[in-house]
């Protein structure tokens, strides 16, 4: 419990405080790091960037990260890189988006993709869940502590079903995830720059596989993400492809050296020529060098490319060059300096990179989780907006828009819809994702069915469909029939993707090989739960228990608190969790009125602080 | 719960008005936000996270039907339960002219761009649709509904030209 978060358990008590972390859950590399008054970035074999890459060994064991990248021998086991790319796409998504991945993918129920190994399934959730806990256990083990709650990044153009499916592969491996933040967003609290009253903002992001730009606004404390376009087969690996076609052709004795060797000293002469004129190295007694005016002409062409998708990005949002007001640099290809330069030149305003390109996002991340566990007294609010429109298909494959993008969230509004035959019992709602106007050019997001819908002459009818948007960016829905009152009427059927029971049956499966000091563990983290629960009440009672309740239900407040405090004297997890449940639901209308208390006081100009 | 019964107005403790300053409007969704998002109930039980969540969506929801002029004016006219029934035909004869004639305006300013014809004819709707909001303040002043209902449709259409015309003006 919250109540208001009047008292802070963390600001007095230091057991108290919440182990919270940001993940960056990237493409070729990940990272998962702290912030509590410093940053702190969990590493894996001494490499903070971990490897995005899950390794399937043909006797089924895997191996994740920096060892999955060692352990990979293609005659024993299968490397799975990128798998970011696909999450949350069917299967006739990613042939259409033509990825030239060796993943080997096959087509499961729902139009679900699947890698199969071994007569094995896995899907882009699972992996996924491997990699996030891989990270969960590195900071676990380096804290000696179990992880209370996670902030994770996804790009901004992510939708409804892509968001959901990074949610359900942390939910599958055991994270409480506190947010789903944006990535330029993440990039922009990194920086501070939601201090800012107002401005607009370029993230240059220019990672290891792939290029993305956004162009955020920044309005009264509220981002808003204006445009993104991108590139998922632009990055890095693409300049020391093109450095090693440059050497091949100035150095000939490299041809009988194998094509990864070659590409390492093509990487190792890009790293090392940063801030120097030129690099030599030796290569079993020859040396080869690289000017820095020979590695522009290389990088040039590379470069444009990225250039011209930052003012495709720019015509999108509808601003111009002199409306930003910064640039950001993200991923470890702009530490090339050129990019600098010439960012700087063209949009002639301050361009960012005095925090680690690599650790930006995960930076902006641990921060955003530091406050959002009350961990950081900073009072930061990060508004989000809809990333894309959300409509339902109407007659003749169009999609009318019900919820606008860049509308803040959360929101909910209400459609009413009706029948159009006489005696119809059901009815058939595609809800879709996106710009377009043709339902078959944007995203669907699953088919809900309305049943039990009480016979009457077409039209008569009044379904109320609520479409709510949490903070997160993801929908539920929800319907009720108004004539009678029917509101268990909704049935959802995912177009492809996981459905909640999915979720919990592979929760079950993955709990079932719990152990011993697993139940310890949990029996530490309820007792820890539950001093807070009782140190959130405490000071609520103290400061306002008498004003508003009786005494009557004071008492039974009390009654509940005692008894919760008597509980954590026994080692037992549930009866804990059952006691704390308790509580919180004998004190729902304590904290109603609180809220509604606080609202009088906020509106009428006073803060909460004047009053209590 | 209390707050969700609200009319927007009252959630924002702002008198029922045709006008509404939007700077005052702004800065109280950001207190009211700052208090109920649900980022500030990340370790609150599941009733709280609920109660947060349908608060911060009930904020949003007025923000942007106080914020629009038109959304506020049908909101005014629904809070006061007056029947908005679309299907009444507008029988104001001088208004339908002015249809007609700005239909056949827009079809030859397609065809041959003139930005002094755009102007002179982007400042006339400009002072017909503060006129209009006048009448409809007065109107809301006499408790007259069914005058701000008709007032309502030439108030749609004189923003809808505005725009129109802007956007001529800017291609």
């Amino acid at each position: 419990m919250s109540l208001l978060q009047i008292s802070d358990p963390a600001k007095s008590n230091d057991d108290l405080k919440k182990f919270v972390v940001g993940i960056d859950l990237g493409t070729t590399n990940s990272l998962i790091a702290s912030y509590d008054s410093q940053l702190i970035i969990y590493d894996d074999n001494d490499s903070e960037l971990i490897p995005s890459v899950v390794t399937i060994h043909n006797n089924g064991d895997l191996s994740v990260g920096e060892t999955a990248v060692i352990n990979s021998d293609n005659n024993k086991s299968t490397c799975l890189t990128s798998i970011k790319r696909i999450m949350g796409l069917s299967y006739t998504d990613i042939q259409n988006l033509n990825l030239k991945d060796d993943l080997p993918l096959i087509k499961s129920d729902n139009d679900l993709p699947c890698i199969s190994i071994n007569n094995k399934k896995y899907s882009a959730i699972d992996i996924s869940s491997k990699i996030l806990l891989h990270l969960r256990e590195l900071a676990e083990t380096k804290e000696n502590k179990s992880l209370d709650g996670a902030v994770i990044t996804v790009p901004a153009y992510f939708n409804d079903i892509q968001r959901q499916a990074t949610k359900n592969a942390a939910k599958l491996a055991g994270i409480n995830v506190l947010r789903l933040l944006n990535e330029p967003t993440a990039a922009a609290l990194a920086y501070g720059l939601e201090s800012n009253e107002t401005g607009s903002f370029i993230i240059y992001d220019f990672g290891g596989g792939t290029f993305d730009v956004s162009v955020l606004t920044l309005e009264k404390g509220i981002f808003k993400v204006l445009s993104t376009d991108g590139n998922t087969h632009l990055g890095g690996d693409d300049i020391d492809y093109a450095i090693v076609d440059w050497l091949l052709d100035n150095y000939a004795f490299l041809k009988k050296y194998k094509p990864i060797e070659i590409k390492k000293y093509a990487r190792l002469l890009k790293e090392s020529l940063v801030d120097k004129k030129s690099i030599s190295i030796d290569i079993d007694g020859n040396s080869i060098s690289l000017f820095d005016n020979d590695f522009l002409k290389i990088i040039t062409p590379i470069l444009d490319k990225t250039f011209d998708i930052v003012k495709n990005a720019l015509d999108a949002s509808n601003l111009s060059k002199k409306d930003i007001k910064n640039i950001i640099l993200v991923g470890g290809s702009t530490r090339i300096h050129y990019i600098k330069n010439i960012l700087e030149k063209k949009f002639s305003c301050n361009v960012l990179n005095d925090i680690d390109p690599d650790k930006v996002v995960a930076h902006g991340a641990a921060i955003q989780a530091s406050v959002l566990s009350g961990n950081n007294k900073e009072n930061i609010l990060l508004l989000d907006v809809l990333p894309l429109s959300l409509g339902v298909e109407t007659y003749g494959g169009l999609s009318e828009k019900v919820i606008l993008r860049n509308t803040p969230i959360p929101i909910k509004l209400r459609k009413t819809f009706t029948t159009f035959k006489d005696g119809q019992s059901k009815l058939l709602i595609n809800i879709i994702q996106g710009e377009r106007e043709l339902v078959s050019d944007c995203n669907s997001l699953g088919e809900f069915i309305l049943k039990d819908i009480p016979s009457m002459v077409a039209g008569g009818p009044r379904i109320d469909v609520d479409f709510q948007i949490d903070a997160d960016g993801i929908l539920s829905v929800s319907a009720t029939e108004t004539t009678t009152g029917n509101s268990s009427m909704i049935e959802v059927k995912p177009s492809y993707g996981l459905s909640e029971s999915d979720i919990s049956r592979m929760i079950e499966d993955s709990n079932n090989s719990a152990e011993t000091d697993m139940r310890l563990r949990r029996v530490n983290e309820s007792i820890v739960e539950g001093k807070r629960v009782i140190y959130a009440l405490e000071q609520a009672l103290d400061s306002d228990g008498r004003d508003l309740l009786s005494p009557d239900e004071y008492n039974r407040i009390s009654d509940e608190l005692g008894a919760l405090k008597l509980s954590l004297n026994d080692d037992d997890s549930e009866l804990i969790e059952e006691k704390i449940n308790c509580v919180e639901k004998v004190s729902e209308f304590y904290v109603e009125r609180r809220m509604n208390r606080s609202i009088k006081s906020l509106i009428a100009g006073k803060g909460i602080d004047d009053i209590l | 719960m209390d707050i969700l019964k609200k009319n927007f107005f009252e959630l924002f403790n702002i008198g029922i008005s045709v006008d509404v300053n939007k700077l005052e409007l702004d800065e109280k969704v950001k207190i009211l936000q700052g208090q109920f998002h649900p980022d500030k109930y990340a370790n609150g039980s599941d009733f709280e996270k609920r109660l947060a969540l349908q608060i911060s969506s009930h904020v949003n929801d007025g923000h942007k039907v106080l914020g629009d002029i038109i959304l506020r004016i049908e909101y005014i006219l629904k809070i006061n339960n007056f029947n908005m029934d679309e299907s009444k035909t507008i029988n104001d004869i001088d208004f339908l002219q002015e249809q007609i004639e700005y239909s056949e305006l827009a079809e030859s300013l397609g065809e041959n761009l003139d930005k002094e014809i755009i102007d002179v004819h982007l400042l006339k709707a400009k002072s017909l649709l503060k006129t209009t909001i006048e009448n409809i303040k007065s109107s809301f002043e006499s408790n007259d509904y069914e005058a701000m209902w008709q007032d309502l449709s030439k108030l749609r259409f004189y923003i809808k030209n505005i725009n129109e015309l802007i956007k001529m003006r800017n291609s």
